[in-house]
């Protein structure tokens, strides 16, 4: 899409100085005030954006995950306890829209059934009873990576194995490493635990990384 | 392929690396990942892939939003927000 774009944001970062706080921002929208909802709209769409496009895999749905998680957030304006961090929250209402959206659209009758992946499928290093890898790491491919890094071939790799990833993981993966959400931060938003946050990105990243390893001949 | 003459081998080094990419081991366990890895090429091999996993995936995944759907949605919250109950 050859569209003027919005530059890329840092999940959770301070407003500039002037600016208003988020806190400021949803008590005034919380009574009512929709200039006080947009500048919070405008502040968190593009990691909501982000988010919304690589657990959906279409710019349509993202958008209307954008829309159906704002629209919520407005009306659950009310119910907010301050105490949060509104960025947490929204994520929150984001993430559970884009699951909402992928499990109808896995039970549209047009739709062929796909089999719900699990964990146990996620690839990932294997150890023998001595504790060392059963087929170690050949090559250390990460030399050749950022060679690589406007590789189109490399791009299309990258989103079809995190597209692979079942929900749970993937979810938790884009959170924290491409919008930079702390761990803490994504077990309040997806109401996990701490540990089982880390090991879904940990699990997350040895699928992934045994699938980068394969683009880059590993195997 | 274990550390040799150590009690703490590449599975929990592999098991670590979360941990210490966060920098939120122990003192103890970062001291034995990291003689680990002072003499064990596979695991420094593996957390390098590990951590430029992360790094690409990252640099390639990073979409921007296109001007014109932030427009339609702030056209859309614009006229489709109910005004709140007092």
């Amino acid at each position: 899409m050859g569209a003027t774009t919005h530059e890329t944001g840092t999940a959770g970062a301070p407003p500039p100085a002037g600016e208003p706080l988020d806190r400021e921002l949803v008590d005034r929208a919380r009574a009512g005030d929709t200039a006080a909802f947009a500048t919070l709209v405008q502040r968190h769409e593009r990691q909501l954006y982000r988010l919304a496009l690589r657990m959906t895999g279409n710019e349509t749905d993202a958008e209307e995950v954008l829309q159906e998680s704002f629209l919520n957030a407005w009306e659950k304006l009310p119910e907010f306890r301050g105490d949060a961090a509104f960025n947490s929250w929204i994520y929150r209402i984001a993430s559970n829209c884009a699951l909402m959206r992928l499990r109808r659209r896995r039970r549209a009758p047009d739709v062929p059934l796909e089999p719900e992946r699990t964990s146990e499928d996620l690839p990932g290093p294997q150890f023998g009873e001595d504790g060392g890898y059963l087929r170690p790491p050949r090559s250390d491919w990460s030399l050749r990576a950022d060679d690589a890094l406007h590789n189109r071939q490399l791009g299309s790799a990258i989103e079809t194995a995190v597209a692979n990833l079942s929900e749970e993981y993937r979810v938790v993966f884009l959170l924290k490493d491409v919008d930079g959400l702390s761990n803490e931060a994504i077990a309040d938003s997806l109401g996990l635990t701490v540990p089982a946050v880390k090991s879904r990105l940990h699990r997350a990243r040895l699928a992934l990384r045994e699938k980068l390893g394969e683009y880059f001949g590993e195997r | 392929m274990a550390a040799n003459g150590s009690a703490f081998y590449c599975r929990e080094c592999v098991e670590l690396l979360a941990d210490y990419m966060d920098g939120t081991l122990s003192a103890q366990q970062k001291e034995q990942l990291e003689d680990h890895l002072s003499h064990c090429s596979p695991c420094v091999t593996f957390v390098r892939t590990y951590k430029a996993t992360a790094r690409l995936c990252r640099t390639h995944l990073a979409a921007a939003m296109p001007q014109e759907l932030s427009n339609r949605l702030h056209n859309f919250l614009a006229h489709g927000l109910p005004p709140r109950k007092v």
